[in-house]
């Protein structure tokens, strides 16, 4: 390479021409590259600030999830954890990372696993298995496979609300059974009950035509030709003790009779209730249905309570007459569990139902002596299968269907007033219509 | 095209021909840019095409030439200026296998629109091929950054330009002194760890 103008040949002025240039080209680039440098810096910073919006935003989704949350590596083992994580294995953060997830999941095994949920167990560090079910998906890179990220949901209070909804299922079918068996028995104890008032006549009518006989026989014995055959007669009457018959018999009758019109007042106090009427909104005396509630309840309190009744002057209210007594039942049947929960032994327990007119509507108050419901749980106690009571003893349906129908349906209201250690008053109010 | 390499050019000009040659090349060129360039920002390809017509014309050298000498003067330069980057690239056939991921680093870190050549290595028995890819088509200026990295390794590297169609070009390079460039590689490692 040749050039035509060596650096030594330049004169001075020339020279200085040179320099002066690039001077005021390197002032100029300086003024370029601050402004540069400030874009960049403010670029940079609103991306900064972008970046940790982002992960303060997702950091915010992982910690509120109410799953566990547990990253691995490709050898499974955990790289980071999130959501529940450490409230479900009781953890720490430290303790968990770095070890392997066999030491944390536990996979059902398909072929021997008996429960309905299929999936895995999460193992707590006190050993407890939390019932989870996984969800796992891959975390790549543009060119290859990081790791896994796992999604483990517990599954302990959905199976307990699947548990006490079969249990429930199983109810309504007896319930319907019931329905049915009272429509059955119902025709033949109406046919009973008139057989029974026609024995009851037909007795009466005979225990006459047996004291006609009994003056006969006493006649019969003054007459010499009739007086062994009277006497015979006498044995006969003396044998089949026809005094106590003439006094019992009509008590018997009176017995059966009471008998009967107990039955069929139970039966149809049953098909009144199993058929509330298709839903339909009529006007009904509140009064009329707490009783014919209590009298299919009988069987839930009688051996643990004494119910009394302080059913007031109340107007009819437009209701679902069916959904108003299920809603007596569910609260007496609850008062009447509460009450035996704290019965001293041999002692009985009280639930008190008062009826009276507020505002325009009709109130109705359910009071037990069952201690009370204990703080801890007033907030959950309408919640849908919610439930403190053994299993088959309850669904946890009864107070959240109660105040569905009260609230929702019929626009009433549904108050709830704790005695400590005493009792707890149900206060249902329902407007006239 | 990126200002950082309009100024090592600049530098190339300066330091090989004298400050006022390069002025002289500047005032004897029309380019779209008005302002002074600067490393940082981004400036039509065209506006350097035009700056090294008007120096070959000049100078008297050949457009092949120059980009050569030019490849060969601004390999280091750009090296020196990403220290961290060349760092973890041992030898010359090292630094060809990273060469993609260091350049897209680089450039796109300036630029995110930008659209740089690209450079995909291919093991071979003998050696490597360098498939090059860019609409500019400046292959004498990869001859000259190959020669630069030779320089920079102080390795020697027979390379050869066997096939191009205008913007793709394929290289085909062997490393003579691999096993030396190897054991220090392997000796470099051994000092980190």
């Amino acid at each position: 390479m040749k050039h035509s103008q060596p650096v030594a040949e330049v004169d001075t002025d020339e020279r200085t021409g040179v320099l002066e240039k690039r001077l005021q080209r390197a002032r100029t680039k300086i003024e370029l590259l601050e402004g540069m440098i400030e874009e960049k810096t403010r670029n940079l910073y609103l991306a900064q600030e972008e970046v940790r919006q982002k992960g303060a935003f997702l950091e915010s989704i992982l910690t509120s999830m109410p799953s566990a949350v547990i990253v691995t590596d490709l050898e499974d083992k955990v790289t980071a954890i999130g959501g529940s994580t450490s409230l479900l294995t009781g953890l720490t953060e430290q303790q968990t990372i770095g070890r392997s997830v066999a030491d944390l999941v536990a996979e059902h095994d398909q072929a021997d696993d008996q429960s309905p949920w299929r999936g895995a167990d999460l193992i707590a560090a006190d050993g407890t298995l939390v019932p989870v079910s996984v969800a796992i998906s891959e975390i790549s890179s543009e060119s290859a496979t990081d790791g896994r990220v796992m999604v483990l949901t517990d599954l302990t209070e959905q199976q307990e609300m699947e548990m006490q909804l079969r249990h429930a299922q199983k109810l309504e079918s007896v319930g319907q059974m019931a329905a049915g068996v009272a429509h059955e028995i119902n025709t033949p104890i109406q046919f009973i009950g008139d057989s029974v008032t026609f024995l009851g006549e037909a007795i009466t009518d005979a225990l006459e035509v047996l004291s006609a006989y009994e003056e006969l026989r006493e006649m019969a014995e003054g007459q010499p030709e009739l007086k062994a055959k009277a006497l015979e007669l006498a044995e006969i009457e003396e044998d089949a003790d026809v005094e106590f018959i003439r006094e019992e018999a009509p008590r018997s009758i009176e017995r059966t009779h009471e008998g009967v019109r107990r039955v069929a007042k139970i039966v149809a106090a049953m098909k009144q209730f199993s058929h509330p009427g298709g839903g339909a909104m009529s006007p009904e005396n509140i009064n009329d249905v707490i009783e014919t509630a209590l009298t299919v309840a009988t069987n839930e309190f009688k051996y643990v309570a004494d119910v009394n009744l302080e059913l007031g002057e109340i107007p009819n209210v437009a209701c679902d007459r069916g959904d108003i007594g299920q809603v007596v039942l569910n609260l007496v049947v609850n008062a009447a569990h509460a009450i035996e929960e704290h019965l001293e032994p041999g002692g009985r327990g009280a639930i008190d139902i008062v009826t009276r007119p507020v505002n325009d509507g009709v109130e109705i108050a359910v009071r037990d002596s069952g201690g009370g419901v204990p703080e801890e749980i007033r907030a959950r106690i309408f919640d849908p299968f919610f439930t403190t009571k053994a299993p088959g003893k309850g669904t946890g349906q009864g107070l959240s269907i109660t105040h569905s129908l009260i609230v929702d349906k019929h626009k009433g209201s549904l108050d709830l007033d704790v005695e400590d250690g005493v009792g707890s008053t149900f206060r249902i109010w329902i407007p006239v219509g | 095209m990126k200002g950082t390499i309009f100024n090592t050019f600049e530098a190339f000009v300066s330091d090989t021909f004298g400050e006022e040659v390069y002025e002289d090349i500047l005032d004897n060129t029309t380019l779209e840019t008005t302002e002074p360039i600067v490393g940082p920002g981004t400036y039509p390809a065209s506006d350097l095409i035009a700056l090294v017509t008007t120096a070959i014309g000049i100078l008297d050298i050949s457009l092949d030439t120059a980009l050569i000498e030019f490849g060969k003067y601004a390999f280091p330069k750009l090296a020196q200026s990403i220290p961290d980057l060349m760092a973890g690239l041992h030898g010359a056939e090292s630094f060809f296998m990273g060469l993609e991921s260091v350049i897209h680093t680089e450039v796109r870190k300036l630029d995110a629109e930008a659209n740089p050549a690209r450079f995909t290595p291919e093991k071979t028995e003998d050696g490597m091929l360098l498939h090059y890819e860019s609409p500019l088509g400046l292959f004498p200026l990869v001859t000259g950054f190959i020669e630069g990295v030779s320089a920079w390794y102080d390795e020697p590297i027979e390379h050869e330009m066997i096939s191009s169609d205008g913007t793709n070009a394929t290289f085909k390079l062997a490393f003579p002194a691999s096993t030396s460039a190897s054991q220090r590689e392997n000796e470099a490692l051994a000092a980190r760890s």
